[in-house]
């Protein structure tokens, strides 16, 4: 299937598709996957509860397509990633904003260059045009600027947010937010949230893995559907 | 052949005698050696051949490879000024000096473009970027794995063979030649300034780079660029490769580090060799 990626939606029909998804534990990861179905739709926010001291969760890396499934099938923008050639997955990747679980950062470039990378390197957009929207998202959640300074000297504070700006700059078709508020103190939700209700406005799908009660049973959010993981698998709640 | 073959079951390798048994060590490590050797040869031409699609080089990429020479080129030219200085004034005073004695000054040129040309302008060129740049490249690509650095480029859709590995090869390659030309061209300067300055008879300046460009060949332009392209392309595959072969672990990142610079050393002065061989036997 050859998919567009340069839309500003993501093609009709679900964003993910995930039947029977089978992993086996992984040294990465501190849980396993066994036949997980989940479907994420355009503009679905899902909300996964990650098991108390299993932070690890290969889920956002199977639906980019960096870890092979031991069984099952996943599918996500319409198209499978065994059938696609590498540029077309590199394409697809970008169309997914994330924030990674673990240091998400190239500790040679300033967070701004981080910030900017994918865009960047993927897009046609000019510079000018991509530091614009990136000072639009980064007011939206709560930062004068994007900090110029490289990862290792920034303010945690201001690094976790920057890593948000990153995952919605570009109009991503899917976001993939792993532990977004980890290590911030409280009232973090109220800022993001916002970012999150826009960009489901504009038709992306978000898998939200959280590690608290607290932004997992938030229901400002408007969660399209709550997940809890335990024992590999996501059981509706 | 099959490996299976090569690894004997263990009572097999009781009955070996000692002899035997290290006959067999031998026979694995040299084709390890080689499968090493081929391994890095493909990964060369896989860099080759990605750089030679334009479509590869977006303004991301163009970047590194900007601050890979940088780094690598020009913020070495001083030290390669300095060691081309010195190794002008210790190399090509004697040369013009014994030269002179002998009564042979139409061998001036031909000498120093065997001596500083064809092999000592590449290979210490080459030397002091492993040394210098080759360990930077090996320990940060390697901090880079530690870190999950590479992980977080692929989930962006950044292909690490071309945005880390194609701009480092290729900036290596670029650094090595034009650290070379400047090291060339240093030392000669040198050395007939010194050896202006010692008493030694140089003759006018046009007779003494006369002597000396006049003696260059063909064959010597392509030796030059063939034995800096060459082994500065091989030294940023090996660094990358070590470097990004590792599993994951902070002590691992010196190991890398070391193997790299070996291996590169090694590359060099194969791919020195081999030049050599096909440029003038």
């Amino acid at each position: 299937m050859n998919l567009d990626f340069s839309q500003l939606q993501a093609p009709e029909g679900p964003v993910v598709e995930l039947t029977g998804a089978t992993l086996p534990l992984l040294p990465a990861y501190d849980v396993g996957l066994e036949s997980v179905d989940l479907t994420v739709e355009k503009g679905a926010l899902v909300m996964i509860l990650l098991e108390h001291g299993a932070q690890d969760h290969p889920l956002a890396d199977v639906v980019s397509g960096l870890v092979q499934l031991e069984e099952g099938r996943v599918r996500i923008f319409g198209g499978e990633w065994r059938l696609w050639n590498p540029d077309q997955q590199a394409k697809a990747r970008w169309r997914i904003g994330r924030v990674f679980n673990g240091h998400g950062w190239m500790s040679n470039l300033d967070v701004d260059e981080n910030v900017t990378l994918a865009e960047r390197h993927h897009g046609q957009r000019a510079l000018a045009g991509i530091t614009e929207e990136m000072t639009m998202w980064a007011r939206l959640v709560g930062l004068e600027a994007i900090p110029f300074t490289r990862p290792s000297v920034t303010d945690r504070e201001e690094l976790r947010r920057s890593e948000w700006v990153r995952a919605a700059l570009g109009n991503p078709w899917l976001l993939l937010l792993e532990r977004p508020g980890r290590e911030l103190a409280d009232g973090w939700l109220s800022d993001l949230a916002p970012l999150v209700h826009r960009l489901r406005t504009a038709g992306a799908a978000v898998i939200w893995l959280a590690e608290s009660d607290e932004e997992w049973g938030d229901d400002s959010l408007n969660a399209s559907l709550k997940l809890r993981a335990e024992d590999n698998k996501l059981f509706p709640v | 052949m099959s490996d299976a073959i090569f690894r004997l079951p263990f009572r097999y390798d009781l009955r070996l005698t000692t002899g035997m048994r290290w006959l067999r060590q031998l026979g694995m490590n040299t084709r390890a050696s080689w499968r090493s050797f081929f391994y890095v040869l493909a990964f060369a031409v896989s860099v080759v051949v990605a750089a030679l699609r334009p479509a590869h080089w977006r303004s991301t990429v163009r970047n590194v490879l900007a601050r890979q020479i940088l780094f690598t080129g020009y913020q070495a030219t001083r030290f390669i000024s300095v060691v081309a200085l010195l190794v002008g004034i210790s190399v090509v005073v004697q040369v013009q000096v014994w030269t002179a004695a002998l009564g042979q000054k139409a061998l001036l040129g031909p000498i120093l473009v065997m001596v500083i040309i064809r092999e000592l302008g590449p290979l210490l060129t080459s030397f002091i970027v492993i040394a210098r740049s080759g360990t930077a490249m090996a320990t940060e690509l390697a901090s880079m794995r530690v870190l999950g650095e590479t992980h977080v480029l692929d989930g962006q859709g950044i292909d690490p063979f071309i945005y880390l590995i194609l701009p480092r090869a290729v900036g290596a390659a670029i650094s090595v030649f034009c650290l070379t030309v400047i090291f060339i061209g240093v030392s000669i300067l040198a050395g007939f300034f010194s050896g202006l300055l010692l008493g030694a008879n140089t003759g006018t300046p046009w007779q003494f780079f006369q002597s000396v460009f006049g003696a260059i060949r063909p064959a010597d332009v392509f030796n030059v660029i063939a034995k800096t392209w060459l082994p500065g392309l091989l030294m940023g595959c090996i660094c990358c490769i070590e470097g990004l072969s590792i599993r994951g672990m902070a002590t691992e990142v010196p190991q890398a580090a070391s193997r790299a610079v070996v291996k590169s050393i090694m590359a060099m002065f194969l791919a020195s060799a081999f030049v050599s061989i096909l440029t003038y036997l």
